[in-house]
């Protein structure tokens, strides 16, 4: 989903890869898997900005992906991402590489910003609380009173 | 009262389609987005927010379906 916006010669671009890798990897592999895809960006002249390691995770509905002329179905993978710079010119390469990939199941890549994108990690806004936890506290010995007051009337 | 926009009220300048936590609160139980009216949220940020989705969506992180 990379936008072609006439690529320059020599301008680097941010980019993101969003990766599933299949489940049928044995755990130990993935990080073997991971550092190809990175040494696959760098030989394209990229730097890595931010990534995260594939974690094996539930897909929201199973996946089919048709690999040498069989079909298999996902229900899980792992899910991983790199955040880089590269040259635009140098993503259709990538995407290529990333296409032929036999252990990927799908990926996606998006043109982005070199700030953290992630919001969910730090703290949220102060919106609504703390104004519905002010209820006036009473003491049992308030709440005693009260109630004997209520029944004497 | 009309009901302010989530995203510049948390300061979150990127919807990143990452983030399926914040996404999910808007959308519905049938997992479709829920309309600005329903969210309040800006007509930018709307549309940025449907982008989310759709990411998410195709590489799994939220169904396109459910129940």
């Amino acid at each position: 989903m990379v936008k072609s916006t006439a690529p320059e010669e020599g301008t680097l671009r941010i980019y993101e890869a969003g990766f599933l890798l299949t489940p049928s990897l044995p755990e130990e592999k993935v990080p073997e898997e991971t550092a190809k895809l990175r040494d696959m960006i760098a030989k394209e002249g990229g730097n890595i900005i931010a990534e995260e390691e594939p974690k094996l995770r539930e897909l929201a509905y199973s996946m089919d992906k048709t690999v040498s002329h069989k079909r298999e179905t996902f229900t899980s993978a792992y899910f991983g991402w790199i955040k880089f710079e590269i040259g635009a010119e140098a993503v259709a390469f990538l995407k290529k590489a990333f296409d032929a990939n036999p252990s990927i199941v799908r990926f996606l890549l998006i043109s982005t910003v070199r700030e953290n994108t992630l919001a969910s990690k730090r703290p949220m806004g102060s919106r609504g609380d703390g104004r519905r936890r002010t209820e006036a506290k009473m003491s049992d010995e308030e709440i005693e009173k009260t109630i004997e007051q209520l029944v004497a009337e | 009262m009309a009901k302010q926009c989530y995203f510049s009220q948390n300061n979150i300048k990127h919807i990143d389609y990452k983030d399926t936590e914040i996404l999910k609160k808007f959308l519905n139980p049938h997992a479709r987005l829920l309309s600005r009216r329903r969210t309040g949220v800006s007509s930018l940020n709307q549309r940025k927010l449907s982008l989310a989705v759709k990411r998410a969506r195709y590489l799994g992180l939220l169904p396109y379906v459910s129940r």
